[in-house]
């Protein structure tokens, strides 16, 4: 199988730690917290490399906010919302640009630009099955990135 | 001498931060031009002295690899140092720029330490090993 959830997972989070120095919630065994009772995202980006494979984010609008503030090293109050449309994008390309490298080491693939989804296209991978998911929540706030095969 | 800094990114945020890091780099700073693609980098290039180029490869219109060929093969622009900064494992297409003459590679996630010193090195400054 190409797809690899735990490979998802450490991507997202060497991301954010290193990148945007955002950190995991973690649970009560000390493990990073994936689950949230309630997420609407606010944004969704995806990302292809190949074949009809796409990575899906969905994103918390104050989780972009705190990633844009650490990144150009202001206060999160200050980012508008390009910034943070902005962030988002770049941080669509890095994970799944780190990814595709550990799932496909052969380079087989090669990745598309990232792109930010209007309404009808993010419908359009909400009416699939993701073949994987994996979530990152730091402060209750999230951000969860699904794999899927669209023909 | 104050050095003038192109920088080319399709994402405005990586555009702030690469600004940022040059700002900060110790380097005597002229002016720092921006440009979202290969296109307006060769309309900036050609409209202003531009002493280094720092850019992305995964653009639209035109992307760094497109952007490097079109450089070197001017007379004038062709001498100009090239940063390039890439997402990590994108080997091959790294290993294009550099055989079309960019001066060297950086990837991301990056640490804004390693950025200055290729942009000092790229500029002939004396970066200690």
């Amino acid at each position: 199988m190409f797809q690899n959830e735990s490979t998802l997972l450490e991507v997202l989070q060497e991301i954010m730690t290193e990148m945007f120095f955002i950190f995991p919630d973690l649970d009560d065994e000390g493990n990073p917290n994936q689950c949230l009772e309630i997420f609407n995202a606010d944004y969704c980006t995806k990302i292809g490399y190949g074949n009809g494979d796409f990575l899906f984010f969905e994103w918390d609008k104050r989780l972009l906010s705190n990633m844009a503030a650490n990144f150009l090293g202001t206060d999160p109050y200050e980012i508008k919302d390009s910034q943070m449309l902005s962030v988002a994008q770049e941080a669509t390309n890095v994970i799944g640009g780190r990814y595709l490298v550990l799932v496909d080491p052969g380079k087989s693939r090669s990745l598309s630009l990232p792109q930010l989804l209007k309404k009808d296209d993010i419908e359009l991978f909400k009416a699939q099955s993701p073949e994987i998911r994996a979530g990152f929540i730091s402060e209750q706030q999230g951000l969860f990135v699904s794999a899927y095969h669209l023909e | 001498m104050a050095y003038n800094i192109l920088i080319v990114d399709d994402m405005s945020i990586m555009r702030q931060v690469m600004k940022m890091t040059v700002q900060i780099s110790g380097v005597d700073l002229g002016e720092v031009y921006e440009a979202g693609n290969g296109i307006e980098a060769l309309n900036q290039a050609r409209e202003h002295w531009i002493d280094l180029i720092i850019t992305d490869l995964n653009m639209p219109e035109m992307g760094g690899i497109e952007l490097i060929e079109n450089l070197k093969k001017d007379e004038v622009l062709g001498s100009i140092p090239i940063i390039v900064v890439s997402i990590e494992g994108r080997d091959s297409i790294v290993n294009r720029a550099l055989e079309l003459g960019a001066y060297t590679y950086i990837t991301k996630p990056f640490r804004p330490e390693v950025i200055k010193n290729h942009i000092l090195k790229a500029l002939g400054y004396d970066v200690p090993e």
